[in-house]
């Protein structure tokens, strides 16, 4: 999977969420800081599950200290599919 | 100060109502409601004659299922006015627990939000424990699951043909007349269970804690004597309703006449709006705290006048104490120690930055008895010494619903409650936690109990054997993950089994990651060796670490 197609999925994946809370989507993109948009940990949790279903990877919240925008957390994404794939 | 002897919480709200009326008792800034100390006494008064006019009886229990709402308070001292024990279910929960929660505690009236975040809708979960109240209007069904329940009340906009409305219920206060509710509340004693709080408690599965009016009012007098509030104080409560802790700041804060800041759920950003509504002191956890911290250090250039922290559920490291006390405008740290069973036990003030690694939750409250005994339990410790830390208080709880059994191991004869954490004491008698004897995990102040993510793993198909330890995590301080045993031929997914999990059972008891093995390290006797799947994940992720 390449690095723009996953960038599209997760846009996504945070503009449901958005759009679940109420918040306006267009505030969307990917380098807003994640902690800017009005998220709390119920959201965050729920995001992180989609992510993890979309990708087949792993998110700790320990990851997501480091991670400040989507675009941070499509190179982690990158990162761990690739590390998957040496490994495998 | 109200005098608590022989008063329930509703004194306390009516105390509070009259002496400091027009005063804010809670704000709700994502909502913009907030209600004075009159305001929320009428409140609470509708709750009950509401839940009177249902038909609920004295003793019988009603059930909350939401998130933080700004009718929450009313709720809780409403079912106090007229002696229903509030059953306090985890918002996080999902149909396993709901199911398992309301059979343990025969629930007569159930509460609900319509859901809770995006993947768990409260309503739809109901419907499939309860499919009756898919086919039969309020009041003629009856549910084959949970015999006791009659009455399931929806507190949003969602319905289903067998439930009542929050508003129906409120508009049906008014045929209940003044000298009912007032003979209705003075039959409640103050001995009378007000709460019910699930716990792991420290043999495991779930338990409902019984907590009176008096426990919670003699602990929070006992508490008043130190942690002290005025008037003018807002006390931002990002913390949910369900745990104990948060219902103890709630009690202080209406001893106080002081003003809770109530919040759904934890948000980082969260600082920022409650200053603008003026909050001075900052209740939470040390996970909240962590994430809190850069907005801290910002607010303070921007004339914060947060004065107070005050944490508990979990242990609090002396880093992010320095970093509170250096970096923003809190100058007192309150590290306090409570339990569910127990309601709140010590507290230790912290003025100046911390060198110990573990720092002390303080000196018991007064009425408040602890002491360290050796493992063994034959005998008490001097200072100094490692051993379980007991607790004999006011606030003990009056068991655990439905588990006499249960309630004997955790409160001996001799009334002390055996707390399964490692403590010591020093010379000036401080206690400090440094570890527990009772597998438990703590995830960022829930408690987790290994064995019920394990079970659950068992019902999986594919799942022969299950392990769950805890690892630690920078964040939450400890997170879960499992390791794993298929039946023979069988080939699952880590992700398969992730989503087997959040299906059913709320998301912080998920583990984070699930390892495939073929067998689990063992004693000579053939006990599992759990410190060795710890040390196993351990290297594995710091393996991970590296590369």
């Amino acid at each position: 999977m390449d690095r723009d197609t996953i960038l599209k999925k997760l846009l996504e994946i945070h503009q449901n969420q958005a759009k679940e809370k109420k918040i306006d989507i267009a505030l969307i993109g990917c380098d807003l800081e994640l902690s800017k948009i009005g998220f709390d940990s119920l959201d965050f949790a729920e995001i992180i599950a989609q992510v993890e279903e979309e990708f087949d990877c792993v998110i700790r919240m320990d990851n997501m200290l480091k991670i400040k925008t989507i675009n941070d957390i499509a190179d982690f994404v990158m990162k761990e599919i690739s590390s998957d794939i040496i490994q495998s | 100060m109200m005098d608590v002897t022989g008063a329930t919480l509703w004194d306390l709200l009516e105390y509070s109502a009259s002496e400091r009326g027009d005063k804010p008792a809670f704000l709700f800034p994502s909502q913009s409601v907030s209600a004075s100390y009159v305001e929320l006494r009428d409140q609470a008064a509708g709750a009950a004659k509401g839940l009177m006019a249902a038909g609920l009886k004295n003793g019988e229990h009603v059930a909350l299922w939401a998130p933080n709402r700004p009718d929450s308070l009313a709720i809780e001292f409403g079912c106090a006015a007229i002696g229903t024990p509030l059953v306090m279910l985890n918002s996080d929960y999902r149909i396993l627990e709901l199911e398992y929660a309301l059979q343990q505690t025969d629930v007569a009236a159930l509460l609900i939000a319509d859901h809770n975040g995006s993947s768990n809708d409260y309503v739809e979960v109901i419907a499939r424990l309860c499919p009756e109240l898919l086919v039969k209007p309020p009041g003629e069904w009856s549910s084959e699951k949970f015999p006791k329940l009659r009455c399931v009340v929806g507190l949003g906009e969602k319905r289903l043909p067998g439930m009542l409305m929050w508003s129906e219920l409120i508009e049906r206060a008014d045929t209940i007349g003044e000298s009912a509710f007032q003979e209705r509340k003075q039959g409640v004693s103050p001995h009378d269970t007000a709460f019910i709080l699930f716990t792991s408690g420290t043999t495991g599965e779930p338990k409902g804690a019984m907590i009176s009016h008096a426990n919670y009012l003699v602990n929070t007098a006992a508490m008043a004597r130190e942690l002290v509030f005025d008037q003018s104080d807002r006390l931002c409560l990002p913390l949910p309703f369900f745990h104990a802790y948060c219902l103890c700041m709630v009690m202080l804060a209406v001893y106080f006449g002081a003003a809770c800041v109530v919040y759904e759920r934890f948000n980082a950003n969260q600082i920022l709006q409650s200053i603008e509504t003026g909050s001075t002191v900052l209740c939470g956890t040390p996970t909240m705290f962590v994430g809190w911290l850069e907005a801290l250090r910002n607010a303070r250039s921007e004339g914060a006048i947060l004065r107070m922290a005050v944490t508990a559920g979990a242990s609090c490291p002396a880093e992010m104490v320095n970093s509170i006390l250096e970096k923003t405008s809190i100058k007192e740290i309150w590290n306090l120690l409570g339990m569910t069973e127990t309601l709140l036990v010590s507290g230790n003030r912290i003025d100046c930055s911390q060198a110990t690694e573990f720092i002390s939750v303080g000196k018991p409250l007064i009425r408040v008895e602890a002491q360290i005994e050796s493992i063994t339990g034959e005998e008490e410790l001097p200072p100094g010494e490692n051993g379980e830390l007991l607790v004999r208080s006011p606030g003990n709880m009056l068991g655990y619903y439905g588990k006499t059994e249960a309630t004997s191991k955790a409160i001996d004869a001799r009334g002390w409650y055996h707390s399964g954490d490692m403590a010591f004491r020093d010379l000036k008698g401080n206690i400090s936690i440094v570890g527990r004897i009772k597998e438990v995990i703590i995830r960022g102040g829930e408690n987790i109990f290994p064995r019920e993510i394990e079970e659950y793993l068992l019902t999986h198909p594919k799942v022969k054997e299950a392990q769950v330890v805890g690892i630690p995590s920078e964040y939450y301080g400890e997170e879960p993950v499992a390791f794993v045993i298929l039946h023979q031929e069988e080939t699952a997914t880590q992700l398969e089994l992730k989503k087997y999990c959040r299906e059913r059972i709320a998301l912080f008891k998920v583990p984070v990651y699930i390892y495939f093995v073929e067998s689990f390290p063992k004693t000579a006797s053939g006990k599992i060796q759990k410190f060795k799947l710890q040390e196993q994940a351990a290297m594995i992720l710091n393996k991970k670490k590296e590369e």
